[in-house]
């Protein structure tokens, strides 16, 4: 169950990931190609590959928790016994949980009023609000992910360890 | 929650407002950082309490800023040059530039090292990223390094040090960062970085001679051949390619950098992988390509974002007006020499101990109108700014390289910090040499 519930999480942060990297190449690179060989270029373009730049990021900072990736000074931790450690993680995943629900509160307003204005993309009639919900929902899915976190820690387990593939 | 419970609620926040002041959430941290807290998670925690109990900020902002402050099209070069750097890699591009490389400096003494920071140069100018150039070279190089005789330590040093060179020579991502946080033309800063950064590959290759001579020792002159070096150049004609799109097209302003990135992006993942033309990369290779440089997104946006409120929150504190004015009278007390010794102090501290981007967000504003007061010129200043940003990038305690290199030669990172400062000093004295003749940073730009 558990796993098949990382598995699931895991898949959507994936499909965000490549979905919205897919967008700001084809959208950046070939319009601008378009551009140089026709003269002309997509007005919607830059404000939808930023609107994807946004549910990339957010994503991939969901998925960086997941893999122990954010960048940290370890040197110190790495010393601490066991005890210790742990202590410092189960701090660290409270840290986030108050974070992560100051900035899942803030930028539901955000929605809200993007919503309420029913303001557009321009050029499209994409809703800004399709924007503006990668925030919650990318913090939603880093939540889960420290809430996992949480449980290997209190279980125990060492948290995962950064490595080059994952800072690249 | 119940209702008696929210007036202790209330205490509560009160008695954190009379005991939290700026020094103390200060203080704690730092102590954060040097537990081993992500440093986005101490930069945000900072953000927020300040934000709340020192100076009354709407945590609203916090929200806004997550949206609105990414969504700039400068920013979206970040993850272009990056994939770029992968395509070029996994398409095999990368080991042709290295082959080039190998019969430019394949006949000194440590020639593999030489080659490795020869090819950093080669890579930089394609991709904007050091973490991504040090990761590249670390890969296709430092295992070789190793086998020839050079300690783990020093291999991961001298890789971790070439990396630098990412964002000098142009493209750079901190430059673009720099330019927008401070309103300079980013091209500018790329022109103005060109010239330091052939220095700072000369000093890196110089080092590395010097360094790993004694082990692998160079089979002279004789082994330097034009016909080698062009028949090697022509193998790399894609790589070269790659480089004159990115360049003649910004200079000659066909496009953007962002642009740029994104046109030179989809030629190498082209080049890449169509066999007729040499390329490696496979379809089924490209999600895993694309996660592992997304990572890098979930990464720094973060610090960006909150690098970008630190700046506000730390402005409405009138902490910036307040390093200003030290630095002000330090420069009106002991000069304006003792004031950029200073200053570039600060920027390899601040460097030593958080990300490049947080750096520029953070210290750029403050010490950029410092600077221009003295009557340095913006350009000048932006790169010697970026450049000391980057030696930050391998300065212990903290230096992203050093743990990209760790990694990817899977060498202990305190190994690696033990030999860091033998490739510290060239850098530091290439940083002084920069800062002291404006002439290198301007002269492409008719300065």
């Amino acid at each position: 169950m558990g796993q098949r519930f990382d598995d699931l999480i895991s898949w959507i942060e994936k499909a965000v990931m490549l979905l919205a990297y897919v967008t700001i190449i084809l959208v950046v690179g070939l319009e601008t190609i378009r551009r140089m060989i026709t003269g002309e270029q997509a007005a919607w373009g830059p404000e939808i590959a930023m609107g994807a730049f946004v549910w990339l990021s957010w994503f991939a900072m969901s998925s960086g928790v997941r893999t122990g990736a954010h960048l940290s000074f370890t040197t110190m931790r790495d010393r601490m016994p066991d005890g210790v450690r742990r202590g410092v993680e189960v701090f660290d995943c409270l840290l986030w949980f108050v974070l992560g629900a100051v900035v899942i509160v803030a930028s539901w307003d955000v929605v809200m009023l993007n919503e309420r204005f029913n303001i557009k993309i321009f050029g499209t009639d994409i809703p800004i609000a399709a924007i503006s919900i990668a925030v919650p929902l990318g913090w939603g899915f880093t939540m889960v992910r420290v809430l996992q976190q949480l449980v290997r820690v209190l279980q125990g387990k060492t948290g995962p360890h950064i490595t080059a593939e994952e800072i690249r | 929650m119940s209702e008696g419970d929210l007036p202790t609620l209330a205490l509560l926040v009160d008695w954190l407002r009379e005991v939290l002041n700026v020094w103390n959430i200060t203080a704690i941290a730092v102590l954060l950082f040097f537990l081993g807290t992500p440093v986005v998670l101490v930069l945000a925690s900072w953000v927020v309490a300040s934000s709340y109990f020192v100076v009354e900020f709407p945590l609203t902002n916090v929200g806004i800023a997550a949206n609105d402050s990414i969504k700039n099209f400068i920013f979206l070069a970040v993850p272009l040059f990056v994939i770029t750097g992968d395509f070029l890699t996994e398409g095999g591009i990368s080991r042709k530039l290295i082959a080039f490389s190998r019969s430019c400096v394949g006949f000194m003494h440590g020639a593999t090292a030489a080659t490795a920071m020869f090819s950093c140069g080669l890579f930089a100018a394609i991709s904007g990223s050091n973490a991504a150039t040090a990761a590249t070279m670390g890969r296709l190089l430092g295992p070789e390094m190793v086998e020839r005789g050079v300690s783990p330590g020093l291999s991961g040093a001298i890789i971790a040090a070439g990396g630098t060179v990412g964002v000098i020579i142009p493209p750079s991502v901190i430059f673009l960062i720099y330019g927008v946080t401070m309103d300079v033309p980013s091209v500018d800063l790329f022109i103005g970085g060109m010239i330091p950064g052939l220095l700072m590959v000369i000093a890196l290759i110089s080092s590395a001679v010097v360094l790993t001579g004694k082990v692998e020792r160079g089979v002279g002159l004789r082994n330097l051949s034009p016909r080698k070096i062009a028949s090697s150049a022509l193998t790399a004609w894609a790589g070269f390619v790659a480089i004159g799109v990115i360049f003649f097209g910004i200079y000659w302003g066909y496009f953007s950098p962002t642009e740029a990135a994104g046109v030179v992006a989809i030629y190498c993942f082209i080049v890449g992988s169509v066999p007729a033309l040499g390329g490696r990369l496979r379809l089924r290779q490209i999600p895993g390509i694309m996660l592992n440089s997304a990572r890098l997104a979930g990464l720094l946006v973060p610090l960006v974002v909150f690098s970008i409120q630190f700046q506000q929150v730390s402005s409405v504190m009138g902490l910036p007006e307040a390093i200003q004015n030290f630095l002000g009278g330090l420069g009106e007390s002991y000069g304006p020499t003792v004031l950029i010794a200073v200053m570039m102090l600060l920027i390899l501290a601040v460097g030593a101990i958080t990300e490049s981007v947080a750096v520029v967000l953070i210290l750029g504003p403050i010490l950029a109108p410092v600077a221009e007061s003295i009557g340095i010129d913006p350009i000048h200043w932006g790169v010697v700014f970026v450049v000391g940003t980057t030696i930050g990038f391998i300065t212990p305690p903290y230096g992203l390289n050093l743990f990209v290199v760790s990694g990817v030669l899977r060498i202990n990172y305190d190994l690696i910090i033990r030999q860091i400062f033998k490739l510290l000093i060239p850098l530091m004295i290439v940083w002084i040499i920069v800062t002291a003749t404006p002439w290198l940073s301007l002269a492409l730009l008719g300065g």
